[in-house]
């Protein structure tokens, strides 16, 4: 279970990533942090760390010239 | 005169019996009765409109039609750029922006000798919702203007159901071609992801957005796919697939074809209205009659596709629209400002475990498909909502139908499927393999023409 979202939390990530809102709207956005952490859950299944996404690069014979 | 979808009035057009300056005109005639109700444009384009119907209709004159999309009036989503004409994305931030070039969507649709009537409606960057605090107001569903359209695709479903345009281009990142489709009574295909090019096209979440037709029948959107179907290298993610003949595959028949019904997506994960319900189970002996088995499959609940897409989403329009996040934020509407604050609460992580799940789903989606054509769902849980119901937050109000194969990757079609207790149409979701658009199609096509749920247009153009 993800911890409630604090305020200096909210502050630290906000700052992060360059927003800066009033007060109105960080009361919102708590609303909705609930709504979000459940969402982060359901994409948490159980799996192992080495079950990662394939990842090609597309090499084209020009890169390996 | 009474507006014609695109195959009748291909037909006519070839046959010199219906001339594009004409069909442009009683179009435009409409658009003139029912713009200030529906709000369907964000810019009309009349003089070239005119003036490209003289043009198809000069060589048509001369050398017959170049296809059966010569002559026919469309529109474009107003997050397509269009060279010389206003480019918004329903934004402050881009007034006055005057692309160069056409996206290679209008491109592909100009060459073909379609006619341009105008830019349409959009959500802001096709995100956010219904706005009332944008330069233009959001657009009205034509069965109800007291009704909402469903997004982001909004003015391109209400006047493609008005018959305002014979067809548009509509956009689809959760759901927005086949949203609209759905609340207007239309039918909006998401094609699979890599088949249009989105080269000129504003990006609202890279690994999540498709270009696709909408029009007034799967027929129509299958003449229209034909010519914006195919590889073009100035789209990273563009396939290399051949390109089938879409029309050709509408047998009219179902014989052979093999239908699955996610049933607990929209009985039980999110149940929807009667209506809807109603309307897939029509759908279902429709296409028994027709010849197809049907059987039931089962996957995630639909929550999970939903969490996994609006994640990946969050994310990927935090990051496409980060620059004017940090320096403009002000200058976007608030919803979209909303949409963009959620960006600083989903971390790098929390993406990677979504994009670990997508492949999850994906797969999930491939086993549960490999003894079927198609899988059915709803479209919409019910008949549009009104304007002002609208939640701020719709993210986390309900999941949402669409969602699951922009996820995927897989080609997704609404039709209509009904009407409700409200007047308003209702929609069954038909969902195909990779690159089988056709199929899907081959579907829609043939439901529909097994229904008459398209002899009904909005009695507002009656």
């Amino acid at each position: 279970m993800q911890p409630t979202l604090t305020d200096p939390a909210l502050e630290y990530l906000l700052q992060c990533a360059g927003l800066t809102l009033t007060d109105a709207e960080k009361a919102d956005l708590k609303t909705i942090h609930d709504g979000l952490t459940a969402m982060k859950a359901r994409v948490r299944q159980p799996r192992g760390r080495m079950a990662e996404l394939a990842h090609s690069y597309g090499f084209t014979p020009e890169d390996l010239t | 005169m009474s507006i014609p979808g695109i195959a009748e009035a291909a037909s006519l057009i070839a046959a010199r019996k219906l001339s594009p300056v004409e069909l442009t005109k009683a179009c435009l005639d409409r658009l003139h009765a029912t713009e200030a109700t529906l709000h369907a444009f964000v810019l009309p384009t009349e003089e070239r409109a005119l003036a490209d119907a003289k043009a198809a209709e000069a060589a048509i004159m001369r050398d017959g039609p170049r296809g059966p999309m010569h002559g026919i009036p469309i529109g474009l989503k107003d997050i397509v750029d269009t060279a010389g004409i206003e480019t918004t994305c329903g934004s402050k931030l881009l007034a006055g922006n005057v692309p160069e070039r056409d996206a290679a969507c209008a491109a592909n649709l100009a060459a073909a000798g379609t006619v341009l009537m105008g830019k349409l409606t959009t959500h802001e960057f096709a995100d956010g919702g219904p706005s009332f605090d944008l330069p233009k107001p959001p657009a009205h569903n034509p069965w109800n203007p007291d009704h909402f359209t469903a997004g982001s695709s909004s003015g391109t479903g209400a006047a493609v159901a008005a018959g305002v345009i014979l067809c548009g281009i509509g956009t689809d990142t959760g759901g927005s071609i086949r949203g609209p489709a759905a609340l207007c009574g239309i039918a909006g295909l998401k094609p699979t992801y890599g088949l249009v090019s989105r080269a000129g096209v504003a990006p609202a979440a890279f690994s999540l957005d498709h270009i696709g037709p909408m029009a007034w029948t799967a027929e129509d959107c299958a003449i229209m796919l034909q010519v914006l179907a195919g590889h073009d290298p100035a789209d990273p993610a563009s396939a290399t697939h051949t390109i089938p003949h879409y029309r050709e595959a509408l047998t009219g028949h179902l014989k052979g074809v093999r239908v699955g019904v996610i049933r607990h997506f929209h009985e039980v994960d999110y149940k929807v209205e009667p209506a809807v319900q109603t309307g897939i189970d029509n759908a279902l002996s429709v296409f028994r009659s027709l010849g197809a088995t049907v059987s039931e499959v089962t996957v995630s609940p639909l929550q999970d596709w939903h969490a996994c897409g609006s994640l990946i989403s969050i994310t990927e329009r935090a990051a496409a629209y980060e620059e004017w996040s940090r320096t403009r934020l002000r200058d976007f509407s608030e919803r979209v400002q909303r949409r963009l604050h959620l960006g600083a609460l989903v971390s790098g992580v929390d993406y990677v475990q979504a994009v670990r799940r997508r492949r999850e789903l994906r797969s999930e989606l491939q086993t549960a498909m490999r003894e079927l054509d198609v899988v059915i769902t709803a479209g919409a849980p019910g008949e549009a909502a009104k304007m002002d119901a609208i939640p701020k937050w719709d993210l986390f109000d309900k999941p949402n139908f669409t969602m699951p194969f922009n996820v995927t990757g897989y080609p997704a079609l609404c039709v209509c499927s009904g009407f409700g207790p409200v007047g308003l149409p209702v929609s069954v979701q038909i969902v195909g393999k990779p690159f089988r658009d056709a199929m899907v199609l081959r579907v829609g096509d043939a439901f529909e023409k097994a229904t008459s749920w398209r002899s009904r247009r909005p009695a507002l153009v009656n």
